[in-house]
């Protein structure tokens, strides 16, 4: 189901790219806490704890590790709006110990994966010091049940309410502001323009 | 060139698409540890140490406090003496000081030759200050109730007594966990006559772990002498 999933989000994704004609931008982007884990209750200081409870039921911690990874592509309709498609992916981390005996730990990982329809809103400013912000909207799919709504596909939504493009015209670097259901936090990028 | 660009990232997509499909997800892979045996005794043992490194040496404070006032005459704010002699047979006093860690103690003492039960039954607090905790958070008070026989020992140091210690009791804690914690015999407290109050210990202390009312643990904690020397076992 999600390799089905997957396989189509790249196809629409690759078709957008390929059926644009005018200026292009695509921008990978690092950076920001997954929005999914901050949703997550972690009760690993509790789990120390000396009472019975904390002793003998095995203790869950989770993590992130990895930060938000994001690729996307716009297209250029008008000299201060761009439009098009976000891919986001994070990856959430868990690790169950058990304080007695010699159980081994277990280690799982839950995947999220997010499609997102953009638009790209320039703000005047300087040549090599490009403002913008950004509105994203679409579909999320957890893959693993570290966090609520395994198996599901749900709305999803990014807002960057600052974003930053310096350098040339070709290759720039990018940074930017992101709050939403995939990203939180700030997060640095590398893009081409052609 | 620009289509070529555009496929190119686009197989750069798909790729990395596969790559992190391939990684799987909710996969429980087990990894062996090692060396991790004495981590994870040392909770249990923490665990049982607070019975008899706490419970019990808390009562024998009281208790010696109680034979120190006794010995001073019968006023006291700290308990509640029924005008008797707590060396008297079938003497009880009771501990009322507010804000006392063991309010509602009651020492008796016993028709043997020197020897007093104390029983409690109320919340009594296990010290957080152990290697594995680490949040200020964190309160294990939980109903607990027991007896303890203590038997006086001659040959006392100056500042404190030996005693001879048997303890039945029993912790209800949460998440349907409880247990109860016996001496088949009697513990032995050497006191010390440094500023440690009891400085060598030994005998043996079972503990049995309940889930929901059945037994899922029996341990053991056996002392030979100072108390890093208490040898842990559990799974008996």
């Amino acid at each position: 189901m999600e390799k089905k999933l997957i396989l189509i989000l790249a196809a629409v994704f690759a078709v957008t790219a390929a059926s644009a004609q005018k200026q292009h931008e695509i921008n990978f982007y690092m950076g920001g806490e997954p929005s999914a884990f901050m949703s997550v209750e972690n009760d690993a200081a509790f789990n120390y704890g000396l009472d019975l409870y904390s002793i003998y039921e095995p203790h869950t911690s989770i993590s992130t590790d990895a930060p938000v990874l994001s690729l996307d592509y716009t297209y250029t309709f008008k000299s201060w709006l761009k439009a098009g498609l976000e891919f986001s992916h994070c990856s959430i981390y868990s690790a169950t110990t058990y304080r007695l005996g010699n159980k081994p730990d277990v280690h799982r990982t839950t995947n999220v994966f997010a499609l997102l329809p953009q638009a790209k809103f320039s703000i005047p400013s300087p040549e090599h010091f490009r403002l913008y912000g950004k509105v994203a909207a679409g579909l999320q799919y957890n893959a693993g049940d570290l966090i609520p709504g395994n198996g599901r596909v749900q709305f999803a939504y990014d807002i960057v309410p600052l974003g930053v493009q310096w350098g040339g015209h070709f290759i720039y670097g990018t940074a930017e502001l992101c709050v939403g259901s995939v990203c939180m936090g700030g997060r640095i990028g590398i893009g081409i323009n052609f | 060139m620009k289509k070529s660009i555009i496929l190119l990232l686009s197989a750069a997509a798909i790729v990395a698409l596969s790559a992190s499909c391939s990684r799987g997800y909710d996969i429980e892979s087990e990894y062996g540890v090692g060396g991790r045996s004495s981590a994870n005794s040392g909770a249990g043992r923490s665990y049982m140490m607070q019975i008899a490194d706490n419970i019990v040496t808390d009562c024998l404070d009281e208790l010696e406090h109680a034979l120190l006032v006794n010995s001073r005459g019968k006023e006291s704010l700290h308990f509640d003496t029924g005008s008797a002699s707590i060396e008297s047979v079938g003497a009880v006093w009771t501990v009322i000081a507010p804000e006392n860690k063991l309010q509602g103690l009651t020492i008796k003492r016993t028709s043997v030759s020197e020897t007093w039960e104390m029983h409690f039954d109320g919340e009594y607090l296990f010290d957080i200050n152990n290697d594995n905790y680490y949040d200020e958070g964190y309160d294990s008070s939980y109903p607990t109730e027991w007896t303890i026989t203590a038997k006086r020992v001659t040959g006392s140091s100056n500042r404190h007594f030996s005693w001879n210690v048997s303890i039945n009791g029993t912790r209800t804690e949460q998440k349907g966990y409880s247990c109860s914690f016996t001496t088949p015999s009697y513990i032995e407290y050497i006191a010390s006559t440094a500023s440690d109050k009891w400085i060598q210990l030994y005998g043996v202390l079972y503990m049995t772990t309940y889930k929901d009312g059945s037994p899922i643990d029996l341990s053991m904690l056996e002392f030979r002498g100072s108390l890093d020397k208490a040898e842990y076992a559990r799974g008996l």
